[in-house]
């Protein structure tokens, strides 16, 4: 009987400890900024939510910001965004470099 | 196709030298240079006047490349006093800009911050690899940038709307050799005037115009954010009409559609030419086969970084002034 209490008690306590344990969505986005990329998504600014007994029993549910991985609208991923930007960023250095070397004063040294 | 244009602009020509201001346009650049700005401002006032919002999206989608080519043009290429090594040293911080604005659009977040710090750099590198009074330029360039990046976001709205008006300065300074005080002093004079007329004719905003308001016009009121949304359709269109048109008829002689082609492959190659028809077609196709809106922001994403490549040409430029 006494081992039966004891892990009641231990299940009774557990329970709001593991409403506190940080959902596998923030979990995906510890340590990130909003926008970074997490697994299939970004993180972004949202609002999580729990709720536990209050002092009169009924439930109280508490409200508050927090970062987390949701699905991107955008198809394309942390490292596809990169790559865009990669390539953005060669067409227009590319067109620099193209522009100096018809300027004719910078022609390359073979 | 350009043998038929050409036949249409000699034709065109033959009926304005029948009265006496073609005749007087035909002899006198700056007096031709004049009526076309007073005509190109114009068209822009009735079309801000009847269709902003029209004007909005099909100002950006059709002018947009044309003029972005216009001013590589006359800010790189034909700027000889602007050496390969400026080109590339401006070059750089702008391809992070273009970055930026490409990881935007695919779902990214907007850094105003690294946008003006990468602005900033481009204007630095100028005025570091100018050769001239550079200090007077530097001290005018820093004061500027302490409260821009203390306030990225104002700086980047303040920047859409003053990039239309820098167009207005560089063709004023660029074209006192070419052009009378007078007739420049009538065209500012009527783009000032429409713009009060426009500012003040402004009604309330039509009901798809909030997100527009909401983001040239930030905190100010439907109204009042909607007379600044209508002054910068018109000035948009202005700065398009000065690049396209007013800059390089203050440059040379009017010149056949045969001889212009001739000029942009001298300018930018065969194969340069080839690329500028192909994505000045690309952007127009899109929003008609697409959606206009999302063809417009595309655009407007990539080129961004002309507004900085202005300022930074600009500071190279002042910077690059000797003593008299």
């Amino acid at each position: 009987m006494a081992r039966v209490l004891v892990i009641l008690a231990v299940l009774s306590w557990s329970v709001p400890v593991l409403a506190d344990v940080p959902s596998p969505e923030q979990e995906a986005c510890m340590g990130k900024e909003v926008g970074d990329s997490c697994g299939g998504g970004e993180c972004a600014m949202t609002k999580c939510s729990r709720a536990r007994p209050g002092p009169d029993g009924k439930l109280e549910t508490m409200e508050w910001d927090c970062v987390q991985c949701v699905p991107s609208t955008a198809s394309s991923t942390g490292k596809g965004r990169i790559a865009i930007g990669v390539v953005a960023a060669l067409v227009l250095l590319g067109g620099g470099v193209w522009f100096a070397y018809r300027k004719g004063i910078a022609r390359p040294t073979a | 196709m350009i043998s038929s244009l050409d036949a249409g602009r000699r034709w065109v020509w033959r009926q304005a030298v029948r009265t006496r201001t073609g005749r007087t346009c035909a002899r006198d650049r700056s007096a031709r240079v004049l009526a076309l700005a007073l005509g190109h401002v114009g068209v822009a006032f009735v079309l801000a006047a009847l269709g902003p919002m029209w004007l909005l999206i099909a100002g950006p989608v059709v002018l947009g490349v044309p003029h972005l080519v216009a001013d590589l043009r006359y800010l790189i290429v034909r700027n000889h006093r602007l050496t390969a090594a400026a080109t590339i040293g401006i070059a750089a911080p702008l391809a992070a800009i273009a970055a930026l604005h490409a990881m935007q659009l695919a779902g990214g977040r907007a850094d105003a911050l690294a946008e003006v710090g990468f602005g900033c750099a481009a204007i630095a590198i100028a005025i570091g690899l100018a050769a001239g009074r550079r200090a007077p330029v530097a001290v005018l360039a820093v004061g500027l940038a302490v409260p821009a990046l203390a306030w990225p976001e104002l700086a980047l709205l303040a920047l859409a709307h003053v990039h239309n008006v820098v167009a207005i300065g560089i063709w004023l300074w660029w074209s006192q050799h070419t052009v009378s005080r007078a007739h420049r002093l009538a065209t500012i004079s009527t783009i000032a005037l429409a713009t009060l007329v426009l500012a003040a004719a402004a009604g309330s905003p039509p009901a798809d115009a909030a997100p527009i308001v909401s983001g040239l016009a930030p905190g100010l009121s439907d109204d009042a954010g909607w007379r600044l949304v209508v002054v910068y359709v018109f000035l948009q269109s202005v700065h398009y009409a000065i690049w396209l048109r007013l800059i390089p008829s203050a440059h040379g002689r009017p010149s056949t559609f045969r001889r212009s082609v001739a000029m942009l492959r001298e300018d930018f190659g065969a194969r340069g030419v080839v690329v500028v028809a192909v994505v000045s077609l690309a952007v127009p196709l899109a929003a008609c086969v697409g959606d206009p809106r999302t063809a417009r922001d595309v655009y407007l994403s990539f080129a961004t970084f002309h507004g900085w490549l202005e300022l930074a040409v600009i500071a190279y430029l002042a910077a690059g002034r000797r003593r008299a």
